[in-house]
């Protein structure tokens, strides 16, 4: 189905001189496309039929296939002998420098499984550390704390001393009632 | 017939019909001297194509070189839905516009620094100026002609020239252009009627009588153009 809205190669080729000037790219068109082989056969036979009237229209099909001929003169670069071959070796070297990520993969996981593992006893001795360090304190003050009354009773540790030379209050202590 | 299975038979088709898309079907198993062998078979056209593609870049070896590393990456995944050059120039077009997408930001800042602009940016002023030597005889040897040629190849956009190379140097139908370059048959068969007519505007009075071509001629033509 034929686009409204683009140049019918058909129409284009079979009009009279006067038409195509009103529409000169559509002309163009259908030149280039029958210089390529682009055109159907009907299209292609009303062209030619033009063609062999229109002078002016064969001098434009002849230019623009002087220019496509032209083209021909456009060297072609050769690429250096041993392009595939370091091509090639392009390709390892990338290959190989993503590879070894896949390959470091284990041993990545085993050092970031180990660095998790000191850390965490790390954090867990220092966190216990701190947390038995009142206990500890509690315990070394045990005594003190269980008789807290009586020291609060008492004038001063040299009375508790003279108390504990005159052995007033031993049996007391070696055998609680 | 359901479109999955006109996609089969497509693939079916270019498994029978074109021996790279075998080539390729081996490559993707794993057969490193198939892929070497369609290096061998396309490394010539490729590079001019390229050379061509990116004016003055003097870098069509590396840019066919990042096509073909593309073509190997994709392997894996490579489906015969198209002719193998097809394929290959699609990615070789896409290679292309980012080279030169990054070719026009350093000539940006290039031409920012330096008023004067880049023989790249005035291909056409640089015919004139080798169109001068010859006048007198208008005896164009080969060397003269493809300089002319390779300037007026310049002058055109990036999708003109990438068309009119494939139509020209690839012998790619209007149809695998348009596949090539995502466009659709008829977008191509304007772009290419353009291209040729500017590349007649430019080298037509070149040939005829030398003369130098005007500055509306001279214009780059743009994108928006086609």
């Amino acid at each position: 189905m034929h686009d409204p809205q683009q140049p019918n190669p058909q129409d284009a080729a079979s009009q009279s001189p006067t038409e195509r000037s009103e529409n000169p790219d559509a002309e163009e068109q259908v030149l280039v496309a029958y210089l390529d082989g682009e055109l159907d056969t009907e299209a292609a036979t009303q062209l030619e039929s033009r063609l062999s009237r229109d002078a002016e229209l064969r001098g434009r099909l002849r230019e623009l296939q002087q220019t496509w001929d032209m083209l021909d003169a456009l060297p072609q670069t050769q690429p250096n002998e041993s392009f595939v071959e370091s091509t090639i070796e392009m390709m390892v070297t990338s290959a190989q420098t993503v590879r070894p990520r896949w390959h470091r993969w284990p041993i990545r996981i085993a050092l970031g499984a180990c660095a998790f593992g000191i850390t965490a006893l790390v954090a867990f001795q220092t966190v216990r550390q701190i947390q038995s360090q009142p206990y500890r304190e509690f315990v070394r003050d045990m005594d003190f704390i269980e008789n807290v009354d009586t020291y609060v009773a008492v004038r001063d540790i040299e009375f508790l001393e003279q108390l504990y030379e005159a052995a007033i209050f031993t049996e007391d202590l070696a055998e609680p009632p | 017939m359901s479109q999955s299975d006109s996609a089969v038979l497509k693939t079916q088709n270019y498994r029978l019909h074109d021996p790279d898309v075998r080539l390729m079907l081996q490559v993707r198993d794993g057969n490193a001297a198939a892929f070497e062998q369609l290096m061998n078979r396309y490394q010539t056209r490729l590079v001019s194509i390229m050379e061509h593609l990116v004016p003055g870049a003097g870098q069509g070896e590396d840019l066919a070189q990042e096509v073909f590393m593309r073509v190997y990456r994709a392997r894996e995944s490579y489906q015969p839905t198209a002719k193998f050059s097809t394929w290959l120039f699609t990615i070789a077009n896409n290679v292309a516009s980012n080279a030169i997408r990054k070719l026009s930001r350093r000539k940006e800042v290039h031409l920012q620094s330096s008023p004067s602009g880049s023989s790249l940016a005035r291909p056409l002023d640089n015919i004139a100026k080798a169109a001068s030597g010859l006048m007198p005889t208008r005896q164009l040897d080969r060397a003269e002609i493809s300089e002319i040629v390779a300037l007026a190849i310049q002058s055109l956009n990036e999708r003109q020239r990438m068309a009119l190379l494939l139509s020209k140097y690839e012998h790619m139908s209007y149809e695998d252009i348009s596949k090539t370059m995502g466009l659709s048959t008829q977008a191509v068969k304007s772009l290419l009627s353009r291209a040729r007519c500017n590349l007649r505007d430019v080298l037509q009075p070149y040939i005829q009588r030398g003369i130098k071509p005007t500055q509306n001629q001279s214009s780059t033509p743009s994108d928006s153009e086609d």
